[in-house]
Parts: C-alpha cells; structure tokens; sequence
C-alpha cells in the first residue's frame, strides 16, 4: 500500500539510463503536471537530491550507468530522505524482498504508466474507492 | 508408484550430491567409512551369512552419489573387509573363498563403473538445464527491454504529432495488456499461463477489487493461447470502462470460467458479464477492439465466441476444447 503522505511538491526524479525510455517517462509525468528531474545514473540522482531534497517520488531502473545500481540508491535515498515514495523498475526478475529499499514497490518492465501514477497518487477518487473494497 | 518414488528421490540425491562438490579427499574417506559400518553391521549377524550380498548397494549408490573413485575404493575396502571377516573367525581363506572375492572385486568394479558413467551423464544433463534456464531468463530480459522501448517510441510518435490523446491511449493501453501477457509468459519459459494471474495483471488496475468477481478453478492456459486471452481481456475492460459496469460507480464485472464434459470432448467456457452498469446499447461500429475480442481469441483457441447485448448488461461468452485451450490436456 502506499509509502508515504503526500511530501514536498508534486514531483518526481526518473532514474533511467535507457534515453528513450526516460524520454518517456519524462513525458508522461510532464504531461500530468509533474515537476520532473532525471538522472541516468544513481550518483547523478543523488547529487540531484541532494540540492532538491523535497522530491516526493523516486522512480528508478535497476541497471543503470555508473557503479551503483538502482536497488543500492533506493537504499541510500530510503536512508537520507526516508518520506520518499520509491518504485524499483526493471526487465529482469523481481528482486528479493530483502533487497528492496523498506516500502519500496516493484514494477517489471514494460512498466504501465497509468498504473504507476495510481501508485503514486492513491488519493485519487479510484484508488480511494480500492482501500475501502480491500478493508471491508 | 514406490518405483517412481526411490527413482525422484535418487535423482534428488544426485542433484543435492553435484551441487555438494565435496573435494575428493572427504568423498573417498566418506566412502571407507559408510562401507566400514556396513562391515560392522553384517558382522553382527556371523561372519559367514552372506559375504558380499550386503556390500553391493552401498558400493553403488557410492559410485552414483560420490563418483567413480570413492566407488573403487568402496568396492576395494568391502572385499578387504569380508574377507578379513573371513580371517578372524576361520583362521587362513581357502582358496575358494580368495577366489570368491577377487571375483566380487572384479564383477563390482564394472558395476561401479557402469554406475559412475551413469552419474556423469546425469551431470551433464543437470549443467545443460543449468545453461538453458540463463539463457532463457536473458531472453526473457532482452524482449522486456525491447516492447519497454516500443511502448516508448509509439507514445512519443503519437504525442509529438498530436493524435488525439484517446487514440494514444488506446494504442498504449494495449501494449501494456501484451506486455502483461509476455510478463506472465517469459515466467514459464512461454508454456503456459495461469488463467487467474492473468486476469489480475490484465484487469486489477482497471476494476476495483470488489466490483471485479472472479471465480474458476485453478486453470493454466497454453502459451499460445495467453497473448490473445490477455488482449481480449483487456479490450471487454476498456469497453466496460467506456460504456458498460465500470461506467458507473455499481457496475460488476462477473468473470467465470469452468472445464466442461461434453460428448465432443471436454470444452474450456469462459463468460465475462456485466450487470449493474447504464443501460446496454448495442454498438453499432466494428474496430480492431471488437474483433480482438470476437475474431482474434476465437480463432487462437479454435472455439465459438458468442457477444449479446441484453439491457442490463453485456454477456460475452468462449466456448473451446479444452485440448486447444489448455496446458496439458489430453
């Protein structure tokens, strides 16, 4: 269920080293009135927190450029910015629930934009209306 | 079924040993031990019941489990030891008995050979699973990646030219049922699908939970038949979300599917009905939609296909052979 209240503005940093995808998913959270920041790798994602620490949503690929993968940055954000909501995306297996950052959420590729951005935004009249059906 | 199951539980024991990979010295000292007790036991019931006879298991399963040389060695030390048997309670072996035994030596020898070539054909076999399974799991990666960048390339073409964001939708939307299909699909190396999970991954984000009731018994589809099961699924879904159940705040989907036995041979039915939702008015426009939901599943599945449009709601309904629809159905 979902991580976090709402924090910071609305807005998302993507972490994807795949341009076209990134591309996309830029886009698309552009498109529904995201402040949006990008990296390509999880050292230009953490300098990015870094100076923007009131980013609400991380949504990262688990390859990446660089040295650190998107599972290590998800802990590390998890750690430095703890009400951070955080989606783990990738095209191989899913990992190991002892591998995800705490509260962090999987989504295999080919991810469903529409669907992420329920995650993201629970409070919408739907997904208000999923809570209740799941608590009765 | 006690054959069936000492040969699973051999071949467990096989596998468990391979990927042991005891170093050779603990394997051999392993083997003198077990072939030791062995000795001590049959000791136990005089030393002249049954020389070899209780020998010969041990020695094999030794040759299978640990290889061919702690097998020799195994095979070695129970000659020694019946025949120091022999020594203790009758004083010098005749020459029958030296006899005796060096012809068990020689005779379980081949035995163990014979058992050590079964083991590395076993091994062999176990690394090329080994090596089909990463290779498997890469593809599935690769293909991931790359309907990951289509979906991407389609929804950027179609936003920079300014289609109409409904059209844009609907093309994304059905990407993503197909990648919900290969999802499930490159889970089992493209043999099947479980029919449940399938309609979770396709339809839970579109219906709420509680206006979404599933029932059917546990049912695993024939990979072929996933991927249009999934877009057939997913257009009902976009169709209910436009115009039937998921129209309004009531509306219910009720989705069930069942095998049944007919005199033709069993049939796979499979009904999708609406009640709840605004009154139904019958469409009067065929799309690419309506034909993945009438033509498309019916043809993959060799079944009938039937589409009514009752007013309180629209009823579709499958009905194919179980042979052509499902995993292992003979």
């Amino acid at each position: 269920m979902p991580q976090s209240r709402p924090y910071g503005d609305r807005s998302i940093l993507i972490v994807e080293d795949e341009f076209i995808l990134r591309m996309d998913l830029v886009a698309f959270f552009s498109d529904e009135g995201f402040r949006v920041l990008e990296a390509s790798s999880a050292e230009d994602a953490i300098a990015l927190l870094a100076t923007d620490p009131g980013v609400r949503v991380v949504l990262t690929d688990i390859n990446l450029q660089g040295q650190m993968t998107g599972l290590e940055l998800a802990k590390i954000v998890r750690h430095r910015h703890p009400p951070t909501t955080i989606f783990i995306m990738s095209s191989q297996t899913a990992p190991l629930a002892v591998e995800l950052a705490a509260g962090a959420q999987f989504f295999p590729k080919p991810v469903n934009n529409v669907r992420l951005l329920r995650q993201i935004e629970p409070l919408t009249p739907s997904g208000e209306m999923a809570a209740r059906c799941w608590a009765s | 079924m006690p054959i069936i199951a000492a040969t699973s539980s051999l071949q467990q024991l096989l596998a468990w040993s391979l990927r042991l990979k005891l170093p050779m010295l603990q394997r051999c000292l392993l083997a003198i031990a077990l072939v030791l007790g062995v000795a001590f036991v049959r000791e136990a019931f005089g030393p002249d019941i049954l020389p070899f006879l209780f020998f010969i298991p041990v020695v094999i399963g030794i040759a299978l489990v640990l290889g061919a040389v702690p097998g020799l060695l195994a095979g070695g030390v129970s000659a020694a030891a019946s025949l120091l048997s022999y020594v203790i309670a009758h004083g010098h072996p005749t020459y029958e008995r030296i006899g005796s035994t060096a012809l068990y030596a020689i005779v379980l020898a081949g035995l163990v050979v014979f058992a050590a070539s079964l083991r590395s054909m076993f091994e062999q076999l176990h690394e090329r699973s080994e090596v089909r399974e990463l290779a498997n799991a890469e593809l599935a990666h690769r293909l991931k990646n790359q309907l990951a960048v289509v979906q991407s390339i389609v929804a950027q073409s179609l936003r920079s030219e300014n289609v109409d964001p409904a059209v844009r939708s609907t093309v994304s939307q059905r990407l993503i049922a197909l990648g919900a299909a290969s999802n499930i699909l490159t889970q089992t190396s493209w043999s099947g699908g479980d029919m449940e999970t399938l309609c979770r991954d396709v339809l839970g984000h579109k219906a709420d939970p509680c206006r979404l009731r599933l029932s059917g018994q546990s049912t695993e589809l024939q990979g072929r038949i996933v991927m249009p099961m999934a877009l057939a699924l997913h257009e009902l879904a976009t169709n209910a979300a436009k115009y039937g159940a998921l129209s309004n705040t009531s509306g219910i989907i009720h989705l069930n599917w069942t095998v049944a036995r007919t005199r033709s041979g069993d049939r796979f039915r499979l009904s999708w009905r609406e009640t709840g939702g605004p009154p139904v008015i019958p469409p009067t426009r065929e799309g690419f939609g309506t034909k993945l939901v009438q033509s498309s599943l019916a043809s993959y599945c060799g079944g009938d296909v039937t589409v009514r449009f009752p007013p309180d709601g629209m009823v579709f309904e499958l009905d194919a052979p179980a042979s052509v629809t499902l995993k292992d159905y003979a």
